[in-house]
């Protein structure tokens, strides 16, 4: 008896899945058109980033094209304060630096008429 | 015992899925060859309709898809994650249906000399129809492990409960499965066990 308790569930179990169900291409096709709809959009069908951002903040331009000026005016003015007798090397170089490339490649040389 | 630990199947699992998230629809298509089809050997045996199973199924992998671009690597398997989908999903059908009392076995053909093939048709079907007087633990029990061939820890993952209730699942449902045949020994060529 304990034999076939044993035997009788195994060998059922083998024949079964031997003889499992079988997946229909219907049900596949289904299951991948759900996939399909679910797929996220393609990045090519999406502008590139910088030409998105460009296309949602360029109402923005004119005023941060005013601002990048006018903090460009700021630090030349603080730059071209003289300088003290003591006034570190760095802060020579970095005007010497403006007035020599910055300034002329913005097409600036004295934005105030200041006459240094 | 704690999580599983994945084997390569189960990490490429999560790539294909990684891969759908990305737009990849060739992944979704391996990824549907690898679970789907024992997502419905799964939910056929759960409710005894193939018809049910295959509702089954296309839901629980419309749910992965939909997943798919938050999945978190790591803390659940594809394969897995899909099993306690379906079993939920198998649940609340289970309970839809009112008095729903199993068919006793058929036995095809009891004809002496039937041959090998019929015979073995005859033992799958009166397995299909013994698991389905089995109690719903049980027969999950049993058909994840003897028939989807799952680790105790994985069963006990999908189950949500200890490895060790998974093993008392598993023999007590082998054991009424025996009970079961028993009365079949004879029409099922069990006799000379």
């Amino acid at each position: 008896m304990r034999k076939t308790e044993q035997t009788e569930p195994d060998r059922s179990l083998a024949a079964a899945r031997d003889h499992a169900p079988q997946m229909r291409d219907a049900l596949r096709q289904r299951i991948l058109a759900d996939a399909r709809a679910a797929l996220p959009a393609p990045a090519a069908a999406r502008p590139a980033l910088g030409r998105r951002w460009r296309l949602e903040w360029r109402w923005a331009a004119p005023g941060l094209a005013g601002a990048a000026c006018a903090t460009l005016a700021g630090f030349w003015i603080g730059a071209a304060v003289p300088l003290a007798p003591d006034a570190p090397l760095w802060a020579l170089a970095a005007l010497d630096y403006l007035d020599g490339v910055a300034l002329p490649l913005m097409g600036m040389v004295d934005p105030l008429v200041m006459e240094f | 015992m704690g999580r599983p630990v994945p084997d390569s199947a189960e990490m490429a699992q999560s790539d294909l899925l990684a891969r759908f998230a990305r737009g990849d629809m060739q992944a979704a298509e391996e990824l549907t060859d690898m679970i789907a089809p024992r997502l419905l050997r799964y939910a056929a045996r759960m409710l005894g309709d193939p018809v049910e199973a295959e509702d089954i199924v296309q839901e629980t992998m419309l749910r992965l898809w939909r997943l798919a671009p938050d999945w978190q690597r790591g803390q659940a398997q594809p394969l897995t994650w899909a099993f306690r989908v379906s079993s939920n999903l198998c649940t609340d059908r289970l309970r839809r249906r009112r008095g729903g009392v199993p068919e006793l076995p058929e036995i095809v053909d009891t004809a002496p000399g039937v041959d090998a093939a019929l015979m073995q048709r005859a033992r799958a079907d009166a397995l299909e129809h013994a698991l389905m007087a089995l109690p719903e633990r049980q027969r999950q029990a049993v058909v994840l492990r003897h028939l989807e061939g799952l680790s105790n820890p994985e069963i006990a993952e999908i189950m949500m409960v200890g490895v060790e209730a998974v093993e008392s699942l598993t023999a007590r449902g082998k054991r009424q499965l025996a009970g079961l045949l028993r009365g079949q020994r004879e029409e099922l060529g069990y006799d000379d066990a």
